[in-house]
């Protein structure tokens, strides 16, 4: 089934995750062919790519978002721009620079660390409901459309009973030192 | 502002639904109160940590699919008409150049002179293994001739016919003036044979060859020569002229024999074109043979 380009945004904006699944498909050759031209590997290509398709997704979620041009062309500009950027990394990521930075962030990995752990303890419903408001974006009458929830009333309830459990897991897991830092 | 209210601040700004002052206001009691600033830490932890989960799923998703069948770029629809049309077209233009560049099968080459003579190259061809054994006719390479043409011959294809004159032959052959368009290089070197011309190879016609004459200022010594009418186009009835026609199964040439000199006559000539001296010396010879 061939979609246009405003169809595939509107599914998107209903959270229809198999429109990133056909654009992933359709522009593959095209975007992993602009990465390898330029000294990447396949793996690389296909990591990029995937990168900015959960780019464009988050951007055509916006209420306010507006395609101007084709999505080819969209995701071909934000593919360039990961890509040069990773190139970038790479050839400013000295030996030295990089303990310094993994120094750095050490402490910081190890929060996320345990914030991913938490996140895992949580029901399905639960990190659905936590990760469609903060990351989707989506609006509490959308997350109960998309989840089936009686109505948004459900699911603002809903979210706020799944934030403070994973607040909770969290706090528990971190050290008082870490809040006093 | 009480700490819950901070709180609320907090979550605030992390929905994004933060006022301008609300932010300022925030940011100024962070710097002051650091279990505040922990809890801010915490939640900006969660946030990123939800992000990242959720674009880690979106992510593996992706990465389920298998690409190694993808359509390329090159395979788009419309690309694929583009890519038909040329292979549609190359297709039937290889056909069509085969068509126009299939030269005819000339099998054999029937001489028609004045004296009778009938030669068929095929025959030449053949008789080695078709003739030896039925009708004792021998063929030696470049050894026996019975006469002058026979050597001309000889010099020509290399391969001379001898005729048993115990048995008889069908062929009657007289070996001499033998021209073979298929053997012989003399038909095929001069630019202005009729097979380079496009004289058409699938005219087999007994009829004889219609002659009209035309006297013309502006055409003084010129020709046409389709539909199996010969016009000519200039002082031809005064002097004796000749047509010498050369005939294969399925080509015929004719010459103009006029005043010493011969000249082409090529088929399907619907433009008045002049006469064009033959200057391939074998050929003239063979010309003057047939036509003595």
């Amino acid at each position: 089934m061939k979609l246009s380009d405003q169809q595939l945004i509107e599914r998107i904006q209903k959270g229809d995750e198999s429109a990133l699944d056909y654009l992933y498909k359709k522009y593959y050759r095209m975007m992993s062919g602009l990465i390898i031209r330029n000294n990447g590997s396949e793996q690389e290509a296909k990591d990029v790519f995937q990168d900015a398709l959960v780019v464009f997704w988050q951007k055509a979620l916006d209420k306010d978002f507006t395609l101007t041009s084709k999505i080819s062309t969209y995701l071909y500009s934000i593919c360039q721009n990961l890509w040069r950027k990773e190139l970038d990394r790479k050839s400013r990521y000295t030996d030295s620079d990089k303990e310094d930075s993994e120094e750095s962030n050490f402490e910081q990995n190890e929060r996320i660390k345990i914030v991913h752990e938490c996140i895992n303890q949580l029901g399905e419903s639960c990190k659905q409901v936590l990760t469609l408001y903060y990351f989707d974006g989506l609006s509490m009458d959308q997350i109960a459309d998309k989840l089936g929830l009686a109505n948004s009333d459900t699911a603002k309830t809903r979210r706020y009973k799944c934030k403070k459990k994973l607040d909770d897991l969290i706090r528990a897991r971190y050290s008082a030192s870490d809040f006093l830092d | 502002m009480s700490e819950s209210n901070f709180f609320r601040l907090i979550e605030n700004y992390f929905d994004g639904t933060i006022s301008a002052t609300e932010k300022v206001r925030l940011e100024n009691q962070l710097s002051k109160d650091p279990l505040l600033k922990a809890e801010f830490d915490l939640q900006k932890d969660i946030n990123k940590g939800l992000k990242q989960y959720r674009h880690a799923e979106l992510k593996s998703r992706l990465a389920a699919i298998d690409v190694s069948t993808a359509p390329s770029t090159f395979f788009n629809p419309s690309l694929q008409w583009l890519a038909g049309t040329i292979a549609s077209v190359t297709l039937i233009g290889a056909v069509l150049y085969w068509n126009f560049n299939k030269k005819s099968p000339i099998e054999k080459v029937d001489i028609t002179v004045q004296d009778q003579l009938y030669f068929t190259t095929a025959d030449i061809a053949s008789v080695p293994l078709a003739m030896t054994e039925n009708e004792n006719i021998s063929v030696e390479e470049a050894s026996l001739s019975t006469s002058e043409e026979v050597e001309n011959a000889e010099e020509i294809d290399g391969t001379t016919v001898v005729e048993d004159k115990k048995e008889s032959t069908t062929a009657q052959v007289k070996p001499q003036s033998l021209v073979s368009f298929e053997d012989s290089d003399i038909f095929h070197t001069d630019e202005q044979m009729p097979t380079k011309d496009g004289i058409s190879k699938d005219i087999t016609s007994d009829r004889a060859t219609e002659v009209e004459v035309f006297t013309d200022k502006e055409f003084s010594f010129h020709y046409r020569h389709f539909n199996n009418k010969l016009y000519l186009y200039g002082d031809f009835n005064n002097v004796p002229y000749e047509i010498i026609e050369l005939n294969t199964r399925k080509v015929k040439q004719l010459f103009l024999r006029y005043k010493d000199n011969i000249y082409y006559i090529d088929e399907n000539i619907t433009e008045v074109r002049q006469l064009e001296t033959v200057e391939n010396e074998k050929l003239l010879d063979e010309l003057s043979l047939i036509a003595q």
